[in-house]
């Protein structure tokens, strides 16, 4: 029975260990691989062009415009057919047909082509006459002459408007450019009247260009009128004092800043515990006068103090603010190394979404009323001008924020200078000005944009190669300017009066040499 | 005597169990296992209530023996319980080539013929190992999107995006890719180039039998299409996709 039962209970075992192998799965794997070119061949046309208008602009030339085509890729040109026959190949949307028979009845079309050569199908049909050809002295018998008078010019930040009459009913056309080729457009009235007007677009602010006028009347009498236009400059803002730092010390912080350049009323320098003062009347007015330094006795070991420093005009307007801040440390904390502005801020990712898009390129870098040309994220300055920097005012939404922009000295990164970037009195930009930076190099420039409703901080930085172009004589003879240029260049001004001084003697040492002493007369012999 | 024998029994049962489970751990995956090898330690022993059987081990008892209530497979001959076995899947190259700039369609497709002696027939699954499943280095044609739970009865993408996707054919596939002529997983049908799905990184059962079809097999065919957006544009470049069929005895 024992035994029975032994064997039993080991069968059992057996049967549990094996069988609980066999109910394992049984499976075949079996791989392949799926493959597919796909190449990049562009076979679609570009839309047809529409909107084709055609102007006659004198007895030889008619201008032409159209509406811009569309495609897949991209469009690179466009035909521009006479009369059926090619013409033309431009990559804009105008075309000044010249070299045309006065008088005459021409049929334009348009068609628009790819990189991959495609072409859209031809537009329709625009048609112009030629004006007839001017006839010298009047022509048909008359000796009256056509004369245009009353020119005005009325210009604005990107473009002008002209007016100007003459003494008979003619057509008129302006053409202007940055020569007397006036090769950057053109416009052409289609009534005869004895006033009219222009209006040109799209030109660079701050610049001279030249225009041209051209009138004819009915019978081909032609008149000109030529001159030139500037366009109204940028606008730029009061200058921020610059080198602003605030350097903490035992039991005070020492302020410390150069004044700018300019005539103005006196410096406001406003103190806040909270954060920079947003304006000038944000925060504690410590000091106000025309000084370059103030020692702020009325703080605490331990507490950061913020300041921002401002410049009064004589108009009682304020400049943007240049920034600075300090803290005394508390005893046994080492002292503190400068940071990047905002780096103590909580790194918060959380802008307002136009805030995050912002990138360099959409700040304008302003000198002498024109915008300096910022390629990529470098920017190229004259270090002896003043510079505004300004966002337009609509890149931003209308939360509260605080945009910052700092330079960081070219060679001592430890170096920066900090400005507040603040909305204009007519609301368009939110504008810094910079006095002269005075120093030729690259400064590192980072912007950072405060959005406190979403919490959040935009950094944004480029390069400013900034270069000393008018010499190294500051701008003006002031007093000031006079005693700041010795200041600056004191040790090169000795090591040159030193130069001068060792030249001088070595041209008296060279000279003695060389002086020639006049022969003794010859005794005259005796001739007994 | 006997004493002993029971003693080795004891042992060499469990060192058996021991080299059973070895062995099958060298052969097996985490989904299946490789019909076990020839150990030449046990036969399939069973119990009933009415006998018991000794035996050592070795090919003893070998052969197939059967009352009605109970069945011994004893022996290595015996230990094949199925037959399992899938032909060599060949790869496929998607036709014609696709122009990344304009709309357009290419297809293409894979046959395997799958065997079982399995009473209980087999399951046949389909995956890609990667997702998206088709790809370059650079870009990628998202996985086909039906418009429902079901396969698509046709493919459909919209003018903006490229999708790829797989239909497989054949007696055997399973009901979520039989179609009633418009619709799918409804009816019998099997009509071509019908019943559309995303081929994604989980396995997808794409055939099935509830019997062996052990000698002659069953034909399964498993088609494949991309498709461009008019639309859409699609980065040049070799695209591919690794895909594994797994083939389980029921």
């Amino acid at each position: 029975m024992k035994h029975l039962l032994r064997t039993i209970a080991g069968l059992t075992l057996m049967a549990f260990i094996f069988s609980s192998h066999f109910s394992a799965l049984l499976a075949l794997e079996d791989q392949f691989e799926i493959s597919l070119t796909v190449t990049s061949t562009d076979v679609t046309a570009p839309s047809t062009p529409t909107g084709l208008t055609a102007t006659a602009i004198s007895s030889s030339q008619i201008d032409l415009s159209w509406t811009a085509s569309t495609d897949n890729v991209g469009v690179t040109s466009y035909r521009v057919y006479r009369d059926n026959a090619l013409v033309a190949n431009p990559s804009t949307t105008s075309y000044s047909d010249t070299g045309l028979t006065a008088a005459t009845t021409y049929a334009y079309a348009v068609s628009a082509l790819d990189a991959a050569g495609n072409e859209s199908a031809r537009s329709a049909t625009s048609s112009a006459t030629t004006l007839s050809a001017a006839v010298p002295g009047g022509g048909v018998g008359t000796t009256r002459r056509l004369a245009i008078f009353g020119v005005a010019v009325t210009p604005e930040l990107h473009g002008a408007t002209i007016t100007w009459q003459t003494n008979l009913d003619a057509l008129g056309t302006v053409e202007w450019g940055n020569t007397t080729s006036y090769e950057l457009g053109g416009i052409a009235s289609s009534e005869y009247l004895t006033l009219q007007s222009a209006h040109l677009g799209g030109l660079s602010a701050g610049t001279t260009y030249y225009f041209r006028i051209r009138a004819i009347d009915s019978v081909g009498r032609e008149a000109f009128f030529t001159d030139t236009l500037t366009t109204l400059p940028l606008p730029e803002g009061l200058p921020n004092p610059s080198g602003f730092t605030a350097v903490p010390r035992e039991s005070d912080i020492l302020l410390s800043w150069r004044n700018p350049q300019i005539s103005f009323d006196a410096l406001r320098l406003v103190r806040s515990k909270t954060f920079y003062p947003a304006d000038p009347f944000d925060g504690e007015v410590i000091y106000e006068g025309r000084g370059e330094q103030f020692v702020d006795t009325d703080v605490e070991r331990g507490i950061r103090y913020y300041y921002t420093i401002f410049t009064r005009g004589r108009d009682g307007s304020y400049s943007s603010g240049a920034v600075a801040d300090a803290r005394i440390p508390l005893p046994g904390e080492p002292p503190e190394r400068p940071k990047e502005i905002f780096e103590r801020l909580p790194k918060a990712p959380a802008v307002h979404p136009r805030i995050a898009d912002l990138t360099f390129r959409d700040f304008d870098f302003i000198q002498n009323g024109r915008k300096r040309e910022v390629v990529g994220d470098t920017v190229n300055v004259d270090g002896s001008l003043n510079l505004t920097v300004a966002l337009a005012y609509e890149r931003v939404p209308e939360v509260l924020k605080t945009i910052v922009i700092s330079l960081v000295s070219p060679g001592d990164p430890e170096k920066q200078f900090s400005f507040l970037l603040r909305v204009n009195k007519d609301k368009t930009r939110y504008e810094a000005t910079i006095a002269p930076l005075g120093v030729s190099g690259t400064y590192v420039v980072r912007i950072a944009v405060v959005d406190y409703k979403n919490q959040g901080l935009k950094k944004i930085e480029g390069l400013l190669l900034a270069t000393v172009l008018k010499g190294i004589f500051p701008r003006g003879w002031s007093f000031q300017g006079i005693r700041k240029f010795m200041v600056d260049y004191f040790w090169l001004l000795v090591l040159l009066l030193f130069l001068l001084a060792l030249l001088v003697e070595f041209i008296r040492t060279v000279l003695k040499k060389r002086q020639v002493v006049p022969p003794l007369p010859l005794p005259i012999p005796n001739r007994e | 005597m006997k004493r002993a024998c029971h003693i080795a029994l004891v042992i060499l049962v469990l060192g058996g169990a021991v080299l059973q489970s070895l062995s099958a751990a060298v052969m097996s995956s985490s989904n299946y296992k490789i019909q076990s090898d020839s150990i030449n330690l046990g036969g399939g022993l069973s119990t009933s209530t009415s006998y018991t059987q000794e035996s050592t081990f070795g090919e003893v008892a070998t052969g197939e023996s059967s009352s009605a209530s109970y069945k011994i497979k004893a022996g290595y001959q015996q230990m094949q319980e199925v037959y399992l076995a899938i032909t060599a899947a060949a790869d496929v190259t998607l036709s014609p080539s696709l122009n990344g700039l304009t709309a357009g369609t290419s297809t293409g497709s894979t046959a395997v013929t799958v065997t079982t002696d399995s009473p209980a027939g087999y399951e046949l699954y389909i995956k890609a190992s990667s997702s998206p499943a088709l790809s370059s280095s650079s870009d990628s044609f998202a996985n086909y999107t039906p418009a429902g739970a079901d396969p698509d009865f046709s493919f459909t993408i919209t003018s903006t995006v490229s999708e790829f996707g797989f239909s497989p054919e054949g007696t055997d596939i399973a009901q979520e890719y039989q179609d009633n002529g418009s619709a799918c997983n409804t009816g019998s049908s099997d009509t071509d180039n019908s019943c559309w799905n995303a081929l994604t990184t989980t396995n997808e059962l794409i055939a099935t039998k509830s019997s062996g079809n052990h000698p002659s097999g069953t034909a399964i065919t498993v088609e494949f299409r991309a498709e461009n957006g008019s639309s859409h544009t699609q980065t040049a470049g070799a695209y591919s996709a690794t895909t594994t069929l797994t083939l389980l005895a029921l």
